[in-house]
């Protein structure tokens, strides 16, 4: 396991990390402060965690744009839910089972009308942000429930918020269900060469549905999270989280021509971009320029990649 | 399936005839539900919505059509005005050539990392997007500027017989040029040679990186003339202006029937499914409704028309196979 978390993607994440983190250090060492150091894993662990499911579906050459409208709904459910008195944990499981029955929706329409999943996703986000706002008329939900607040930046054994916990969980079951089982090599061969899938009876509607169950389910886990943190629910949560949890897959090292998924990388690409992040924040450095640090080094990492794999040309087709 | 020749002209192509299907029943809908729809002021601003997001579908479409795609777009419509209106003057045609020519050069820095960096197009356009978003935004400080020229204004005010604006006929010649692309010139082949078979067009000694530089620098170009008349419309740029403006002309693509596989596409459905997206936003306002139904009621139409679809692809091969002679006599070919 521990040659597999340096494989060499991994390994240009795990640098790059280190290199930030110095830097910013560097520049101003209250990027160590503790707060800010929690601040860090929350959000990156919100992000690794609708990762996690997205690597799934790069790794099976499909695309999912619907997690960021998932994990608002999943958000604005919890919040309403809770407005209503029911108990936190029903709360917690209906919120995900909302989010990944929203999965299976989209399963079911790239199985049965036979779309590409780009399309297929690209329809359900509209139709599942339509939703959120009409539920919430634009307004916030407010969530007053301090304990789901404590599950996610509450300290456990007083080191590490909860949520890093979460995110931790959810990279080992993943991992091993992607390494350790005839799924997640099915996952594999779907996206990697979809005919030898098909001829080694790959049952392939029931792998490419599932793997939208989970990448739905676990944009829900990751939806109210985010709810916990802000201690309120409105449709802009996971606005433009799809885009953003494509980039951290890439930058991971996943490669969008599918067959392979790097679930570490994932988890390292996800604290790279949440220390970019706080690192411009707290060096002083305007909002304005995060879109082009983090556009930059996403350009830049993908064509070192691209310089690596020796300017073969696989071809550029990505659906 | 082999595309005849001449097939692309045929107008209810089995691949577009579900947006005429569905176009036919918003506007048999909206003249029940909202008269008022048919104005002559109403009818103007449908088709000039209609114009903004069908220039940028039909450049998507060819890029679609290749095989690619563009993401970067939405920060192109609002950096490209920008850009016109900061360093082209005061004086409206400069603006809008600046507009187009900055969308220009942003699509080639597209087009050079797809191409030269070996990048796949999602993610490179996925990296441009933020880019070249933030220096719109460092450029404007993040605020709209003001757009005074009463050319540009024109461009979406300005009628003829009183309902069709003027950048209605702008979308009208960017269809004809993308139309000439596709069926005159040699990149037209190209094109769909590159969507089809990448190996196959390689092998035939195409080079690719050409087709797509130029494929992304017209799509830069043109989403910079959308952006322009967006920009006079509202009198004013930012860079924020047209946030879903990418999967907008993405939806209008695929409703439009041209395939995500690449190879095979639809101009003239990419033109009706903008125009549908625009009655729809527009029929809604109409109706009453609340704003929030709009991203409901695209994603719906998306299914609808994704759906229509593929049961009129069934059909067509159903009837295909029922129509077949069960015993084909050799002799009616010639005879």
């Amino acid at each position: 396991m521990v040659k597999k978390l340096l494989r060499s993607e991994s390994l240009a994440a795990l640098v790059a990390l280190l290199a930030v983190v110095i830097l910013f250090t560097a520049i101003d060492n209250r990027f160590v402060s503790l707060l800010n150091i929690e601040g860090v894993i929350v959000s990156a662990s919100i992000s690794a965690v609708v990762g996690l499911g997205m690597t799934f579906v790069v790794a099976m050459r499909s695309l999912d744009l619907s997690v960021g409208s998932a994990m608002g709904f999943a958000a604005i459910m919890t919040g309403t839910l809770l407005s209503a008195g029911l108990p936190l944990p029903v709360v917690v499981v209906a919120g995900v089972l909302s989010a990944a029955a929203l999965g299976l929706a989209n399963g079911l329409l790239i199985v049965l009308l036979r779309l590409p999943s780009f399309v297929a996703t690209l329809a359900s986000y509209s139709v599942i942000f339509g939703c959120n706002l009409l539920i919430t008329h634009g307004a916030t939900v407010t969530i007053r429930s301090s304990t789901l607040n404590d599950l996610v930046v509450g300290r456990v054994f007083g080191i590490l918020p909860a949520a890093a916990f979460t995110a931790g969980l959810g990279f080992v079951v993943m991992f091993v269900v992607f390494h350790q089982t005839p799924f997640g090599r099915h996952v594999a061969a779907i996206g990697g060469e979809i005919r030898a899938a098909i001829g080694a009876g790959v049952n392939i509607p029931l792998v490419t549905i599932s793997v939208f169950v989970i990448s739905g389910a676990l944009a829900g886990v990751s939806g109210i999270m985010t709810a916990g943190m802000l201690q309120n629910a409105d449709s802009t949560v996971g606005q433009g989280a799809e885009l953003m949890s494509i980039a951290v897959v890439v930058v991971g090292g996943t490669s969008l021509m599918g067959g392979r998924g790097n679930l570490p990388g994932t988890v390292l690409a996800a604290f790279l971009l949440a220390s970019i992040k706080s690192g411009l924040n707290v060096s002083n450095v305007p909002s304005l320029y995060e879109g082009l640090i983090f556009g930059g080094i996403l350009i830049v990492a993908l064509m070192i990649d691209g310089a690596r794999r020796g300017g073969r040309r696989k071809g550029m087709l990505v659906v | 399936m082999h595309p005849r020749p001449g097939r692309q002209l045929f107008i209810f192509d089995s691949h577009h005839v579900g947006v005429w299907i569905l176009t036919g029943a918003i506007l048999l809908f909206l003249a029940f539900a909202a008269p008022n729809f048919f104005n002559a002021g109403n009818l103007q601003s449908v088709l000039n919505d209609a114009a903004i997001l069908g220039i940028g579908a039909l450049a998507m479409t060819l890029l679609i059509m290749a095989g690619a795609f563009d993401l970067s777009v939405s920060s192109i419509m609002g950096l490209a005005p920008i850009a016109g209106l900061l360093l082209g003057g005061s004086y409206g045609p400069v603006v809008m050539l600046v507009s187009i020519f900055a969308g220009a050069l942003l699509g080639l820095v597209n087009g050079l990392i797809v191409t030269r960096g070996n990048v796949a197009p999602f993610v490179a356009t996925l990296g441009t997007l933020f880019v070249y978003g933030s220096i719109g935004a460092i450029a404007t400080n993040g605020n709209a500027i003001f757009a005074s020229s009463p050319f540009l204004f024109n461009l979406s005010s300005g009628v003829v017989l009183g309902i069709i604006p003027y950048s209605f006929f702008i979308l009208i010649a960017v269809f004809l040029l993308c139309a000439g692309l596709l069926a005159r010139l040699h990149i037209g082949r190209w094109i769909r040679a590159a969507g089809s078979n990448l190996r196959a067009s390689h092998v035939n000694g195409i080079d690719l990186r050409y087709v797509y530089l130029a494929l992304f620098t017209l799509t830069g170009a043109l989403t910079g003339l959308a952006g322009i008349i967006l920009s006079g419309y509202l009198a004013s740029a930012i860079v924020t202006q047209a946030p879903n403006y990418n999967l907008s002309a993405i939806s209008a693509v695929v409703v439009g029937g041209t395939s995500l596989r690449g190879g095979e596409g639809s101009l003239i459905g990419s033109v009706l499914a903008s125009i549908l997206f625009s009655m729809v936003n527009n029929g809604l306002i109409l109706c009453g409704v609340d704003s929030y139904w709009q991203y409901l009621a695209i994603g719906v139409v998306l299914v609808i028309a994704l759906t229509l679809g593929v049961a009129i692809e069934w059909i067509r091969q159903w009837v295909e196979v029922l129509g077949r002679p069960v015993k084909p006599p050799i002799a009616s070919e010639t005879g």
